[in-house]
């Protein structure tokens, strides 16, 4: 087997044997999404994406140990974004930065969402993307966060409501221009 | 309404995301992994009396090397365990013993001393890194001041009446009790319950206290697989975080001397800041 093969136990049946490429394959434009609505960059979440990914191939074969590959390339993804966050959060640099994020041509139509997402506290944002962009209940938010699940709630509830005003604002001004 | 753009938004970004050439990263993942395996992860055996921070370690291990430099596509770069240099400004990771223990990221100032953990003391020097023992020879006239930070899965801890108690198999709770138990490290703050770096914590600050000298020995932290760390002298303080990884408790262990200047103890605050749980270890 190359070096660069990786065959996943747990979820992957040991018969059918799947490689990081698979896994790139089927995961990648989904962790994007995902991280996207944490970040609220698409620049920065196919950057964060890539670079789990090549810190999964750095791993070799030991990534095969993993038990839920995608889950590990989030993690990795959303952590990498939380440190990244710290070192800049103060920086002038990245205000500016954070002010004018690339939107692609082919999400126009979906500014307002994008808007509202950009306009929520960073941690409920998170919670917001991860349950309903990631699809992942209350439980799995939790440990894949490293809060308690009580907490995922409140921010999910809170993340709703504000969600909710933003957009019943932005919908209001639009009718009123 | 959030939820149906919410949805609408996830289909368009997931067809419109364009796939890079993963040939491009699998590569840069070769090319790391390449780089890691230069640099050796285990520990060196020598006993370093000067500070208890600079562990004690015996084990049978290949000889540590140096950090290497920088690679333009790595964001970290190995924390080089055992290896007494003075190491550059970025980040680093240090992969602290024990099944499933997740690799602990941070963010150095430049000009730090490496060993078991990232450290200062008065009198290192930014310029010394490639003579040799200059670093220990500093250490070894006994600088003024001393601060580090470790990570550490403990397996013994020094308890009243010069005994050892085993917390291999301790959780969090139990960690922090035999913590506080400590003889010498009297708590002035804590412990307290919160959230840390991705996970539950229970902080404490303890501070050392003049001992007695009864105790033959100078250890009060045996880690695994075999690191000691020992009394750095009355005044000290120490800030002890107490991981909780799914009831397996890591610590992460700050020091400073009593003399420690304030801003170099602000920057051991910051490093510790930085602290980034990569789980699971998958090297």
């Amino acid at each position: 087997m190359d070096e660069d093969t990786v065959r996943f136990g747990g979820p992957w049946s040991s018969s059918d044997p799947t490689s990081l490429r698979d896994v790139f394959d089927s995961s990648y434009r989904r962790l994007v999404t995902q991280l996207f609505g944490v970040t609220g960059s698409m620049d920065e979440a196919e950057d964060l994406v890539q670079e789990a990914f090549v810190r999964a191939a750095a791993a070799g074969r030991r990534f095969a140990r993993v038990e839920n590959p995608e889950a590990w390339l989030r993690t990795t993804a959303i952590n990498q974004h939380r440190s990244r966050w710290r070192k800049r959060r103060n920086a002038q640099r990245a205000r500016a930065r954070m002010a004018s994020p690339r939107d692609p041509e082919a999400l126009e139509s979906h500014l307002e969402i994008i808007t509202a997402l950009r306009a929520l506290p960073e941690a409920q944002r998170q919670v917001i993307a991860l349950f309903y962009l990631a699809d992942l209940p209350v439980e799995t938010i939790a440990e894949e966060l490293g809060v308690p699940a009580g907490t995922v709630k409140s921010r999910l509830s809170r993340g709703r409501e504000a969600l909710a005003s933003h957009l019943a604002y932005a919908e209001g001004a639009v009718h009123h221009v | 309404m959030s939820e149906r753009l919410l949805e609408a938004f996830r289909e368009e970004v997931e067809h419109s995301t364009p796939l890079p050439d993963f040939e491009l990263i699998s590569a840069a993942g070769r090319n790391r992994r390449r780089r890691r395996h230069t640099v050796v992860t285990a520990v060196a055996a020598c006993v370093l009396g000067v500070s208890g921070l600079l562990a004690s370690t015996y084990g049978n291990r290949a000889d540590p090397q140096p950090a290497g430099d920088s690679d333009g596509d790595s964001l970290a770069r190995p924390f080089p365990v055992g290896a007494m240099t003075t190491l550059e400004k970025g980040t680093y990771e240090l992969e602290p013993s024990g099944p499933s223990v997740p690799t602990v990221r941070f963010d150095l100032p430049d000009g730090w001393n490496s060993w078991i953990g990232p450290n200062r003391f008065e009198g290192l020097s930014d310029g010394t890194s490639d003579q040799v023992g200059s670093n220990e020879d500093v250490l070894g006239k006994g600088p003024g001041w001393l601060l580090g930070m470790l990570a550490l899965t403990v397996d013994w801890l020094a308890q009243p009446g010069c005994t050892m108690t085993d917390v291999s198999r301790a959780d969090t709770t139990e960690l922090v009790e035999a913590l506080t138990d400590v003889p010498r490290l009297e708590v002035v703050s804590g412990p307290e319950q919160g959230a840390r770096f991705g996970h539950r914590v229970v902080h404490l600050r303890l501070r050392e206290q003049r001992g007695t000298g009864a105790c033959a020995n100078p250890a009060y932290i045996n880690a695994a697989p075999t690191a000691q760390v020992t009394y750095l002298g009355p005044g000290t303080t120490y800030d002890a975080w107490v991981i909780d990884l799914d009831g397996r408790p890591l610590l992460v262990w700050a020091a400073w001397t009593r003399d420690a200047p304030d801003d170099e103890v602000d920057d051991l605050l910051g490093v510790v800041d930085s602290i980034e749980l990569v789980p699971p270890d998958p090297s």
